[in-house]
């Protein structure tokens, strides 16, 4: 009996195999771990939006403390299921460049779901609704609706979610630094200034920026919620109300808006297969993208408009910056994308179809967010329902379209085919007409003025609600025809993956017949990890510049110094953080000493856990609270200062086992996050 | 003008038509915004209150009519019912 194998079948173009690397399983796995858990927590955060709509038009009763638990639930989930989605996206297009660690990736997994329960538990058990922006001290005014404890669940899930973001961040700009050269090779700085002929891959750019400015709001994000959580210990804890704004907003606004630069980067890798033309990074990309590293931080400060005590410099940036950060977006992302499609006979499959649809939702949606942050549109507009019109038009129709997009490209490869043309005609109709009917909606009413986050809508303007909740349940429906036809890809692939096709021929009839025989898996080969480059500080001078620090902090221990900082908290906090700016800048200096380095050797595991959890034990310990009981004797009083000092030297010795780039970035920021936490401090 | 889980206090309640009126904005508690609409329901201007900080706006309201305030910026469990209204007099 003689038997032959069925030819693989391939939706790509039919150029895309000139420049498409073939997915390892690893990378598969992970990009279906982080994208089918992405889908399941959006779908189920969709689900909460639409009964929300539906209360607005009082189609269903819900209580205005169920209305906010579930807003609460809807915002925190939503972010973190678009963000573990792209998270897996990014790292399915990155691994083949830059080897980034399978382990951090699963701490990443492990503490985003671990934060997304903890959320789940506070507002639905424990009636937490203070919305997942949860703008101080709003989360200490429940009204009657939830308990203390909620409150730190609530916190403690948040600084799960920020933490494993910046695991992932961490892991993206070491490797991608070490596989490159260092941080400006990977950003394609090199290659701008012509030092360099080819420039790193675009996804390997975007993702640099994505890990720097995400570690940079994660920072802040970290200082605010954990005095907050030291809040729910000791209630004398005070906060400045205007630093906490900025400190929440920077922290809120830059995760949401780097979601979409983070799926954005998997977009330049699998929209290119079906248009058969590979993405040529250029000298405007690369300046769009470092343009971009500047102006994902700088724009947050439009959420403070409308609060004229914020210095008008703040709101100058922010408004130059809304303007610019058009340019990397329109320019280099919409227009490449729609040319590169132009003319190239395209190939319309399930996922090539949505990342299409993305790039028409975030042109829109970034129009709505333009218009948004103009000042005299603000003024009008400011916390309308346009805000929630312009943030759905990004997440949905772009976001959690592309995400889709992924998870189809992923099962398309394996299943060898894509879905029927009918199916997807229906689907993107749904999403399409449903989406924008939907945002459009949204748009109008914050036109007309009114205000986001009511559970009881204006009187005479729940019939926006009705046409609004009409339209969000065709989109639920297209978004179910989706999941409908990934699950049949899904069965496709899986048949195909663990079974092979044969055709037999028996040899004494000469009948054909097919059949399937299980497939022999063979594991692949581990890759080689590259080691961190360097230590933070190398050579005579830099080595002398963190002596120089090490001096300079240790004006924290000085009586006078401590006395002085009696006067407020903010400042006893500021003596803190500088004891502990000692302790780390001479952590760096023992790490960077070649002869203790050596000693050290490479342990970047530890190095990231050192970096993630020790600082946030410091800033759980400067609660009131916990160290006035041992100020009180000179003892214990000097033991705590040496102690903060001593949790500086872990985080600098763990911050040198990450490399030059991770190891500074990450014991500045753990620096910055003591000073930020102080600075957010008030009372005394 | 004050605002407060879930209330707002102003002083005076009453001004004449044409006034130029500066709004003294704060909280007592939590974040509030603080938005006026005029007679015919149009939104005309929003500003933050905010504990601890004082946010001043200024608009001439040539109208007279009632003009309702409304809450902007989410501060808890009524938020949407929180409201209050300004008089504006004939001259």
């Amino acid at each position: 009996m003689a038997t032959v194998s069925a030819p693989a079948a391939s939706t790509l173009h039919p150029r895309a195999a000139a420049f498409t690397v073939e997915a390892r399983s690893i990378e598969r796995r992970f990009g279906l771990l982080f994208g089918i858990s992405g889908i399941a927590l959006v779908a189920a955060m969709g689900v909460l939006g639409l009964i929300m709509r539906l209360t607005q038009a009082k189609v269903i009763s819900l209580s205005p403390a169920w209305f906010y638990r579930l807003l609460t639930l809807h915002g925190g989930g939503m972010i973190t299921g678009a963000l573990l989605a792209a998270m897996g996206a990014t790292w399915y297009v990155v691994h083949p460049t830059v080897p980034l660690r399978p382990q951090r990736m699963l701490a990443s997994y492990a503490l985003l779901v671990s934060g997304a329960v903890a959320v789940l538990v506070a507002t639905l058990i424990g009636g937490f609704g203070a919305a997942w922006t949860f703008l101080p001290p709003l989360p200490f005014f429940p009204s009657g609706q939830w308990p203390v404890w909620s409150e730190a669940v609530f916190f403690v899930g948040m600084i799960a979610i920020g933490s494993g973001f910046f695991v992932y961040c961490l892991d993206v700009l070491e490797q991608a630094a070490a596989a490159y050269g260092g941080v400006l090779a990977a950003l394609g700085w090199e290659f701008l200034r012509g030092r360099e002929q080819v420039a790193p891959p675009p996804q390997v750019i975007a993702a640099t920026v994505v890990a720097i400015d995400g570690m940079l709001a994660m920072a802040a994000g970290s200082a605010i919620t954990l005095g907050l959580l030291g809040h729910t210990y000791d209630s004398s804890v005070g906060f400045d109300p205007l630093v906490a704004k900025n400190l929440v907003y920077f922290f809120g606004h830059t995760i949401a808006n780097l979601i979409i630069y983070l799926a954005a980067a998997s977009v330049y890798v699998i929209l290119p297969r079906y248009a058969g033309r590979a993405y040529e990074v250029t000298k405007v990309f690369v300046g769009g993208w470092l343009a971009a590293l500047v102006f994902i931080v700088s724009v947050y400060s439009h959420h403070l408009y409308l609060d004229f005590v914020q210095p008008r410099w703040a709101e100058i940036i922010s408004e130059v910056s809304s303007y610019a950060s058009l340019i990397p977006v329109a320019v280099i992302t919409i227009y490449s994308m729609t040319m590169l499609v132009w003319g190239s006979r395209y190939r319309w499959t399930l996922a090539s179809s949505l990342l299409y649809v993305g790039l028409i939702g975030w042109a829109i949606g970034g129009t709505g967010a333009v218009i948004d942050s103009i000042i005299p549109f603000n003024f009008r507009l400011h916390n309308t329902v346009w805000v929630v019109a312009h943030i759905h038009t990004y997440l949905m129709l772009t976001v959690v379209v592309w995400i889709l997009a992924f998870v189809a490209h992923m099962l398309e490869r394996d299943a060898g085919r894509t879905s029927s043309s009918g199916a997807r005609i229906a689907m993107l109709t749904l999403m399409l007409v449903g989406g924008f009917g939907l945002t459009g909606t949204w748009f109008v009413e914050g036109a007309l003025g009114i205000p986001r986050r009511y559970a009881i809508q204006p009187t005479g303007t729940s019939a926006y609600s009705v046409v609004g909740s009409i339209f969000g349940l065709l989109f639920a429906l297209g978004f179910l025809v989706c999941l409908l036809q990934l699950l049949s890809l899904a069965r496709t692939a899986w048949e195909r993956r663990h079974y092979v096709q044969v055709e037999h021929v028996e040899s004494w009839t000469g009948t054909h017949y097919k059949a399937r025989e299980e497939r022999e898996l063979t594991p692949e080969a581990p890759r080689d990890l590259p080691n961190a480059i360097g230590t933070p500080l190398s050579g005579g001078p830099q080595l002398g510049f963190g002596l120089g620090l090490c001096i300079v902090s240790l004006a924290a221990f000085f009586p006078q110094v401590i006395s002085a900082s009696e006067s407020s908290i903010r400042y006893h906090h500021l003596d803190h953080a500088g004891q502990f700016l000692f302790g780390t800048a001479l952590g760096v200096l023992l790490g960077s000493a070649p002869s203790i380095s050596r000693r050290l050797g490479d342990r970047p595991g530890l190095g990231v856990a050192a970096v993630v959890v020790v600082p946030i034990v410091m800033m759980l310990l400067m609660v009131p609270r916990i160290y006035e009981p041992l100020e009180r004797h000179p003892l214990e009083h000097g033991l705590y200062h040496a102690g903060m000092a001593a949790l500086g030297l872990l985080t600098g010795l763990g911050a040198s086992r990450l490399g030059v780039v991770a190891g500074r970035l990450s014991a500045f920021l753990s620096i910055g996050m003591a000073l930020m936490f102080a600075a957010a401090m008030k009372g005394g | 003008m004050t605002g407060g889980q879930f209330f707002w206090t102003l002083q005076p309640a009453r001004v004449p038509a044409g006034s130029r009126v500066r709004f003294d904005v704060t909280s007592i508690d939590v974040n509030h915004g603080f938005g006026l609409y005029d007679p015919h329901g149009h939104l005309i201007g929003s500003v933050q209150a905010m504990p601890g900080y004082h946010n001043q706006l200024d608009l001439t309201l040539d109208e007279p009519g009632v003009y309702l305030i409304r809450c902007f910026e989410f501060c808890g469990l009524s938020h949407s019912t929180m409201m209050s209204s300004l008089l504006v007099r004939r001259r």
